[in-house]
């Protein structure tokens, strides 16, 4: 297993996620209904904003997960963040970084993972609007466009901005 | 002026925000239609009476103010061409009043929420790219 690199500017970026506030807050049906939408959109039966703090990632909105938070070590999403673009797993059993990760070998028995990276309004990557499935999953362009734009929704609802009508 | 060129404008009258803004996103991503949005009926109005659609995507749930505004189209009272194609979004399966007055409408079809983005933009994707109605004929 291999966790994910601590990303260059890791002080700037707890920094940011900090300033928003968010970390340990209620649920809100603002992140809520995107992870339902999402989950329904894809059938996936996990879907999840995550937000990667200094030694967890915990979870802001969960459809299809109990646990509100796990270790940074070992997290997808650690890894979805090192980068702008989707981070795609699309089996994890197959996958060396991932295939002996407790997340994997046990509950929930990730296979398939797909993250969008979540930004703070300086552009600080921190956390994901992900999805997991537990068996192998490809996503066509559709479902990475509805993943884009969901994670449209999800930066401006961090960000604070309001509803468009 | 010519548009065949150009994707189908189709405007969508959805309340739902996430539905709304994800099929909008996902439409102009793929390049498969230009989508205008209104979240309502009395929204939707202003924008029937001036610009011509291609066609036209209606949460029909919202109320018996969604057929009239049907009834208006086919009747020739916007911009747009009085037949284009209509999409009708709705959670209620079955209603038989309501699929009779679709059914005379002529050029609706059904599509039973929840739906996926992409069975909605199957359906539009094809849509021809009308040219303008003249104004002597709105």
């Amino acid at each position: 297993m291999q966790a994910a690199p601590t990303p260059s500017n890791e002080t700037e970026r707890l920094r940011a996620l900090k300033a928003l506030s968010l970390l340990d807050t209620p649920a809100e049906e603002r992140f809520d209904r995107v992870v339902r939408f999402a989950a329904e959109q894809l059938d996936m039966p996990i879907a999840l904003v995550s937000l990667i703090d200094r030694d967890r990632q915990w979870f802001k909105a969960r459809f299809g997960l109990d646990a509100t938070q796990t270790g940074r070590d070992i997290s997808f999403c650690g890894h979805a963040i090192l980068q702008d673009d989707l981070f795609i797993v699309e089996d994890a059993q197959q996958d060396a970084r991932f295939a002996d990760n407790p997340l994997v070998t046990g509950d929930p028995h990730v296979r398939f993972y797909a993250g969008a990276p979540l930004s703070a309004e300086g552009g600080e990557r921190i956390g994901t609007l992900c999805l997991i499935d537990r068996v192998p999953r490809t996503l066509g362009a559709v479902e990475r466009a509805v993943l884009e734009a969901l994670r449209t929704l999800v930066n401006e609802a961090i960000h604070g901005e309001p509803e468009r009508a | 002026m010519n548009r065949t060129a150009f994707r189908p404008i189709v405007l969508l009258i959805e309340s739902h925000f996430v539905l709304r803004r994800t099929i909008v996103a996902v439409a102009h991503e793929l390049r498969l239609a230009d989508f205008r949005e209104a979240t309502s009926v009395e929204a939707a109005r202003p924008l029937l009476a001036t610009q011509p659609f291609d066609g036209l995507v209606l949460d029909i749930d919202l109320a018996d103010r969604a057929l009239a505004l049907l009834s208006q189209l086919r009747q020739g009272a916007f911009a747009s061409h009085a037949d284009i194609a209509i999409v009708a979004t709705t959670r209620a399966r079955h209603d038989v009043s309501r699929d009779a007055h679709l059914h005379q409408l002529e050029g609706v079809s059904v599509l039973a929420k929840p739906f996926k983005v992409a069975e909605l933009l199957q359906r539009v994707r094809g849509l021809p790219v009308r040219q303008p109605l003249p104004a002597t004929e709105r």
